[in-house]
C-alpha cells in the first residue's frame, strides 16, 4: 500500500515508548488513589471524589473520541481522515475507564453521590421523588440497582459502538482496492448516523448520572450539550496535537498535515470555541434570569469561594484567547501556532472540567492530591490502551481514495 | 489513477445536462426576461388575494384593537407569537444554506442559496408584522429603539423582547445585504443581456456598474465570505434570542436551558421543510431549474431535515425526561398536561409530524420521491407550527394558580392574518421569481468550473453525467 | 476637457480569452513581462487569478474586524449608559451592571456594524458605484459577464507602448484584441 510499514517505524516506536511511560504513570497514580480509598493518606472521601474527577475527565475524552469518530464516519469529512484512527482508538479505550470505576461503585458511592445518603433523602421529598431513577426497583434505602444497571448498559453500548467502527475501518483497510474502500466508506454513513442518535440519548443519561446527580436538586437540559461539545473539543485538540507533533515522521509528513487540513482543523476548533461559549453562556443567562435556587445553586457554588477565579480564567482562555487565535488565518499557516492552540485547548478544557466537577464536592477552591493521582492514573491507563489500539492498525485509513488523492502529489 | 479510483457508487450529479457558461447564464437569466408562464399568474393571484386579506386584517385590527384576536389572560401571546416564531424559523434555513454551507464549502448550496435567501427575507417580513402589531400601538414602535423621547425613559435592555427588536432588525438588515451582494454580479449579467434601454438602466443602477474586475472579485469574495461568517452566528443568535423570550421567564416548559440550540435546530428543520415545499413546485413550473436543482440537492435537504428533526425530537424527549426528573410539581404537571390536557391533540400532532413522519427520510427511496417529500415537508411545516402552539399556549393556559387557568381559541381574525401572511409570502416569492435571477449565476459558473474543469480532483460527482472535457491535469484541493 | 475634440484617448488595450485557464496564464505572463497596471475581467471569481496577477490585500477583512469591534463596544456602552448610568433600573434585585443581559444586543451590534463594514467596504474599495467605465466601450465586453475572460493592459502603465502591448497580447493567442477608448 501507499504507506509501507518500514517508514512508520519511528512513529510506532514513539507510540510504544509512550505506552510504557503511560503504564508506569497510570499504575502509580491508580495505586496512590486506591491506597487513599483505604484511608492511608487521610480522609478516604477525598480519594473517592478525586477518583470521580479522573473518571469523569477521561470518560468525557473517550466519549469525545467516540462522538468525533461517529461524526467523521457519518459525514465523511475530508479533514477527519488524518485524525480518525486516533479517535477510534480513544473510543475503544472507554471500557477501561468504565472498568476502573468499579472501586467507587463497590466501596465509595456514599462519598461521591449525595443521593446515597439515606438520612438526607429521608427528610427531602425532592430527593425521594428522584430516587427511583437510581434505586428502582429498590427504594432509597436499598442498593442503587437502576444506576448500576445503567452503568453496565453504558459500558456495553459504548463498547459496541466503538467496536463497530473499529471493525468497519479494519474492513476498509483490508479491502482489495480503493474502489471497494470507497463503497465501504459510504455504506458506513447510514449506521453511523443512526448511532449518533443513540449515542446522544445514552450520553444524556450518563451525564445525569455522573455529572448532574452530584448536586441532585439541580438539573439542566443543556448540560449534556455543553459536555458533548466539550468532550469533542478535547478529542479534536488531542488528535490535532498528536498529529502535528509527528508531522516530521511518516506517515504524518507532507500532505497529511498540510495547509488545507490545518485550515479545516483550525476552523473547526474556532467553531467549537464559539459553540461551546454559546451553549455555556445560554445556560448561564437562563439560570441567571430565572433566579430560582433550584438552578442557581450550580453557579452560586462556582462563583464563590475562590472558584470564581477559575471562572475568569475560563472566560479568558476558553473564549477570548482561542476566539482570536483560531480566527487568525496565520494560526492555520504556522504549525507551532496551531500546535500552541491545541495545547491551550487541552489545558483550559482540563481547567473547565475541574471547575465543573470539583465544586460539587468542595465549597472553596481546592485541589487534593487525589485529584491529581486519579487524573494521571486514569489518563495513564487510557493512553496505554489507546496507544496500543493505535499501534495495532495502519495509522491512516487505507484504501481511502480521498486520502490517496491528497497524498499523491496533486499540488 | 484519478479516474480509476472514482467510486462506483451511484450518486446524483450537481448539474444535469450538457452545460456551458453560456447555457448556465441563459437558462437562469431568461426566466425573468421572458414572459411568465400561465401558472405564474395563478399563483401570483392566490398570493395577491392573501395579501389583500392580510391588509384587511391589519386595517380592522387598527380600527378595533387587539380585542378582535383570541388573546386574553392568561394566554396573552396566542397566534401573534406562534406565527412570529414560525415565520422567523422558516427564514433561518435560507441563512443556513447561504452562509454555513458556504463556510463548509459544500458545493450543493450554490444552486439554491439565492432562492433560500429570498425566502428568508420574505419570511422575516411576515414574522416582523406579528410582534409589531401585537404591541397594540404599532405607531409608537419607535419607543423600542433607544431614542430620547418625552417619557425620558430608555428601552428595557434587560428584557428579551427588547433583544428581539435588535436581533430581528439586524437579521433582516444583514440578510438583505447578503442577498443583495450576491445579486450584484448577476444584475450586471442581466444588464449586459438587456435589450431595452430601460432594463439596461435599471439593472445598471442596481448592479452599481459592476464590471467583473479580478481585483473587485477578490474583495467581493472576501466580503461575501465574511458576511457568511457573520451570518452564521447571527442566525444562531436570532433564534436563540427568540427562545429566550420564553426561557428568561420561569414559566414551566419555558424556563429550559436547552431552549436556545433546540430552537435553532427547530428553525432550521422548518426552514428546510419550507425550502422543499417551494423548490419542488418551482422545479415543475420552471423546468430549466431542474438542471441546477438536481436530486442531489433535494437528497441533501432531506438529510438535513432528518438530522435537525432529530435534534428537535431530542429536545422533546429531554423535556419529558427532565420534566419528571425535576421532581417539581409544576414541571411534572406540564408534561402530563401536554400528554392528556385540553390541547393533547396539538401535542400528539407535534410528536407525529416532527418525530414520527421525518423518520421516513432514513429510506433513500423516499428521499428521492418528490411527491412524498413534498407531503413530508408540508407535514413538517404543520408540525413546527404545532410546536410553537404547544410552547405558547399549553404553558400559559395552566398557570401556577388554578384561579388563573383559562382557555385559548383563535378567532377568525387570527386565522385571516395568519393565512394572509402566507399569501403575502407566496406573492413575494413569485414576484422574486419574476424579476430576479432565481439562482446565483456567477456562483454556479464558478462551481461548475471547479468541478468539471481546472480542479478535476476530489468531488467524485463527475460520474457519467460529467459534460466536461477530460480534466486538464491540474489537480487541486478544494 | 481639452481633449474633447481630438481623437479619443486610449484607456488601454484589451485581449479576450475563451477559458479561465488561458486568462490565468495570460495574467502570469503579463506580470512577468513587467506590466503593473493591468486588470482582468471575468464573469465569475476565478481561483488563482489574483495570485497570478500578483495582487494581495486584506483591506476588507481588516475593515470588517474593526467595524465589528466598534459595534460591540458601541452597543455594550449604549446599554451600560442607558441602563446603569443615565436611568438605573432595579430589575429583580440584580446588579445594575447585569452584564449577562447586555451580551445579546452587544453581539447583534457587532454583527450589524461588521456586516455594513463588509458591504460598504467592498463597494468603496472597488470604487463602486461606477456607472461609466471605459471597458464598457468595447463591444465584446458585453460577454464579460457571461462567458468571456478579458485582460486589459492600461495606458497608465509606465511600460505602455501601443505597438509593443499589441504585439505582446497577440503572443498570448487571444480570441480578439481591442483598443479601449477612455
Amino acid at each position: 500500500m501507499s504507506h509501507p510499514a518500514s517508514n512508520e517505524q519511528q512513529v510506532r516506536e514513539r507510540i510504544a515508548r509512550g505506552r510504557s511511560l503511560a503504564l508506569v504513570v497510570g499504575i502509580v497514580g491508580l495505586a496512590a488513589s486506591l491506597a487513599g480509598m483505604f484511608g492511608i493518606f487521610g480522609d478516604p472521601k477525598l480519594a473517592f471524589q478525586g477518583y470521580h474527577f479522573g473518571f469523569f475527565y477521561w470518560l468525557l475524552l473517550g466519549l469525545g473520541c467516540l462522538g468525533m469518530s461517529l461524526l467523521a464516519h457519518a459525514t465523511r469529512g475530508q479533514w477527519t481522515l488524518p485524525l480518525i484512527r486516533i479517535w477510534e482508538s480513544g473510543a475503544r479505550a472507554i471500557p477501561v475507564v468504565m472498568l476502573l470505576y468499579v472501586p467507587v461503585l463497590a466501596l465509595g458511592m456514599k462519598h461521591v453521590y449525595e443521593w446515597m445518603h439515606t438520612e438526607h433523602v429521608a427528610e427531602d421529598p425532592v430527593l425521594q421523588a428522584k430516587s427511583p431513577f437510581f434505586f428502582w426497583p429498590a427504594d432509597y434505602t436499598g442498593t442503587p440497582v437502576f444506576f448500576l444497571v445503567r452503568f453496565v448498559f453504558y459500558a456495553a453500548v459504548w463498547f459496541l459502538m466503538a467496536n463497530f467502527l473499529w471493525k468497519k475501518s479494519l474492513q476498509q483497510d483490508q479491502a482489495k482496492d480503493p474502489i471497494e474502500g470507497e463503497v465501504l466508506s459510504r455504506q458506513r454513513t447510514g449506521p453511523a448516523s443512526g448511532m449518533i442518535v443513540a449515542f446522544m440519548l445514552v450520553f444524556t443519561l450518563a451525564m445525569v448520572d455522573f455529572g448532574q446527580s452530584l448536586m441532585p436538586h439541580w438539573f439542566s437540559t443543556m448540560y449534556a450539550v455543553i459536555m458533548v461539545v466539550g468532550g469533542g473539543f478535547l478529542a479534536l485538540a488531542l488528535a490535532v496535537y498528536m498529529v502535528l507533533q509527528w508531522r516530521d515522521l511518516p506517515p504524518y509528513t507532507g500532505k497529511i498535515t498540510y495547509m488545507p487540513y490545518r485550515r479545516d482543523w483550525g476552523n473547526f476548533m474556532f467553531t467549537l470555541t464559539v459553540f461551546w461559549s454559546y451553549v455555556s453562556f445560554s445556560q448561564l443567562l437562563i439560570t441567571y434570569s430565572g433566579n430560582l435556587y433550584e438552578f442557581t445553586q450550580f453557579y452560586l457554588r462556582r462563583n464563590d469561594g475562590g472558584w470564581q477565579y477559575l471562572a475568569y480564567l475560563i472566560v479568558i482562555f476558553h473564549f477570548f484567547v482561542p476566539f482570536f487565535l483560531f480566527l487568525a488565518p496565520r494560526t492555520k499557516k504556522v504549525v507551532p501556532q496551531l500546535l500552541a492552540g491545541a495545547i491551550l485547548v487541552l489545558a483550559i478544557r482540563t481547567v473547565d472540567i475541574f471547575w465543573q466537577i470539583k465544586p460539587f464536592f468542595a465549597e472553596t477552591l481546592s485541589i487534593s492530591l487525589f485529584d491529581i493521582t486519579a487524573f494521571v492514573g486514569f489518563g495513564g491507563l487510557w493512553f496505554y490502551f489507546m496507544l496500543g489500539f493505535l499501534n495495532q492498525r495502519a495509522l491512516l485509513p487505507q484504501n481511502e481514495a480521498r486520502l490517496m488523492e491528497v497524498a499523491h502529489g496533486h499540488s | 489513477m484519478q479516474e480509476a479510483i472514482k467510486p462506483k457508487v451511484q450518486e446524483f450529479p450537481l448539474f444535469e445536462g450538457q452545460q456551458t457558461y453560456e447555457r448556465i447564464t441563459d437558462q437562469i437569466a431568461r426566466i425573468p426576461e421572458n414572459p411568465h408562464p400561465p401558472a405564474w399568474t395563478v399563483m401570483f393571484g392566490i398570493g395577491a388575494v392573501g395579501t389583500l386579506m392580510l391588509i384587511t386584517s391589519l386595517v380592522w385590527l387598527l380600527i378595533v384593537g387587539l380585542g378582535i384576536w383570541g388573546i386574553n389572560q392568561p394566554v396573552a401571546w396566542g397566534f401573534a407569537i406562534i406565527n412570529f416564531v414560525w415565520w422567523i424559523g422558516i427564514g433561518h434555513a435560507g441563512t443556513l444554506i447561504s452562509a454555513i454551507l458556504l463556510l463548509l464549502r459544500q458545493a450543493w448550496r450554490m444552486s439554491i442559496n439565492r432562492f433560500a435567501e429570498a425566502m428568508t427575507i420574505f419570511a422575516v417580513m411576515c414574522a416582523g408584522l406579528f410582534p409589531l402589531f401585537h404591541t397594540g400601538r404599532p405607531w409608537v414602535a419607535y419607543w423600542l429603539f433607544p431614542l430620547p423621547n418625552w417619557l425620558a425613559m430608555w428601552p428595557q435592555f434587560r428584557s428579551p423582547l427588547e433583544w428581539d427588536v435588535f436581533a430581528v432588525s439586524t437579521y433582516f438588515t444583514v440578510s438583505v445585504l447578503f442577498w443583495y451582494m450576491g445579486l450584484i454580479p448577476d444584475l450586471a449579467t442581466m444588464r449586459d443581456r438587456a435589450k431595452s434601454t430601460l432594463a439596461k438602466v435599471i439593472h445598471g443602477i442596481l448592479s452599481w456598474g459592476w464590471r467583473g474586475s479580478a481585483v473587485h472579485w477578490l474583495r467581493y469574495e472576501q466580503a461575501y465570505l465574511l458576511l457568511a461568517g457573520l451570518s452564521t452566528p447571527l442566525v444562531l443568535s436570532v433564534h436563540s434570542i427568540v427562545s429566550l423570550d420564553f426561557a428568561i421567564s420561569i414559566v414551566p416548559g419555558w424556563h429550559v436551558t436547552i431552549f436556545p440550540p433546540y430552537f435553532v435546530a427547530g428553525a432550521i428543520f422548518s426552514g428546510f421543510a419550507m425550502v422543499l415545499t417551494l423548490v419542488i413546485p418551482f422545479r415543475i413550473l420552471y423546468p430549466g431549474l431542474r438542471e441546477y436543482i438536481t436530486m442531489n440537492h433535494i437528497d441533501w435537504m432531506a438529510k438535513v431535515m432528518l438530522a435537525t428533526g432529530w435534534i428537535v425530537f431530542y429536545g422533546y424527549l429531554s423535556e419529558m425526561f427532565f420534566g419528571w426528573y425535576s421532581a417539581n410539581q409544576f414541571e411534572q404537571f406540564l408534561v402530563v398536561n401536554r400528554f392528556f390536557g385540553p390541547y393533547w391533540l396539538a401535542y400528539w400532532a407535534l410528536i407525529f409530524c416532527n418525530g414520527v413522519v421525518p423518520q421516513l427520510l432514513w429510506i433513500p427511496k423516499i428521499r428521492h420521491n418528490l411527491l412524498l417529500l413534498f407531503i413530508i415537508s408540508i407535514i413538517v411545516n404543520i408540525g413546527m407550527w404545532f410546536e410553537r402552539f404547544v410552547i405558547v399556549v399549553i404553558s400559559l393556559h395552566r398557570d401556577f394558580l388554578t384561579s388563573a387557568w383559562g382557555q385559548y381559541a383563535p378567532t377568525i381574525w387570527d386565522w385571516s392574518l395568519y393565512l394572509g401572511t402566507i399569501g403575502f409570502f407566496i406573492m413575494m416569492m413569485f414576484l422574486f421569481a419574476r424579476f430576479v435571477p432565481m439562482l446565483a449565476i456567477a456562483e454556479l459558473k464558478d462551481i461548475w468550473h471547479r468541478l468539471y474543469h481546472g480542479h478535476g480532483g476530489h468531488n467524485g460527482h463527475a460520474g457519467k453525467h460529467a459534460p466536461a472535457p477530460a480534466p486538464t491535469g491540474k489537480g487541486g484541493e478544494s | 476637457m481639452a481633449h474633447v475634440e481630438t481623437a479619443p484617448q486610449l484607456y488601454g488595450i484589451m485581449a479576450e480569452f475563451e477559458t479561465p485557464e488561458q486568462l490565468i496564464e495570460a495574467a502570469e505572463r503579463t506580470r512577468a513581462a513587467g506590466y503593473k497596471k493591468f486588470d482582468c475581467y471575468t464573469p465569475f471569481p476565478i481561483h488563482g487569478l489574483v495570485e497570478a496577477m500578483g495582487v494581495e490585500e486584506a483591506k476588507v477583512p481588516w475593515t470588517v474586524f474593526i467595524c465589528g469591534l466598534f459595534g460591540a463596544i458601541a452597543f455594550f456602552s449604549l446599554q451600560v449608559y442607558t441602563s446603569v448610568i443615565d436611568y438605573p433600573l432595579n430589575v429583580g434585585g440584580r446588579d445594575f451592571l447585569s452584564w449577562p443581559y447586555f451580551i445579546p444586543i452587544t453581539f447583534e451590534g457587532m454583527v450589524l456594524c461588521a456586516a455594513f463594514g463588509a458591504f460598504i467596504g467592498m463597494l468603496a474599495y472597488n470604487g463602486l458605484p461606477a456607472p461609466y467605465h471605459p471597458v464598457f466601450n468595447v463591444p465584446q465586453f458585453a460577454r464579460a459577464s457571461t462567458d468571456r475572460f478579458f485582460l486589459c493592459i492600461e495606458a497608465k502603465d509606465p511600460n505602455f507602448d501601443r505597438n509593443r502591448v499589441y504585439e505582446f497580447l497577440q503572443s498570448l493567442n487571444p480570441l480578439s484584441i481591442s483598443e479601449v477608448e477612455a
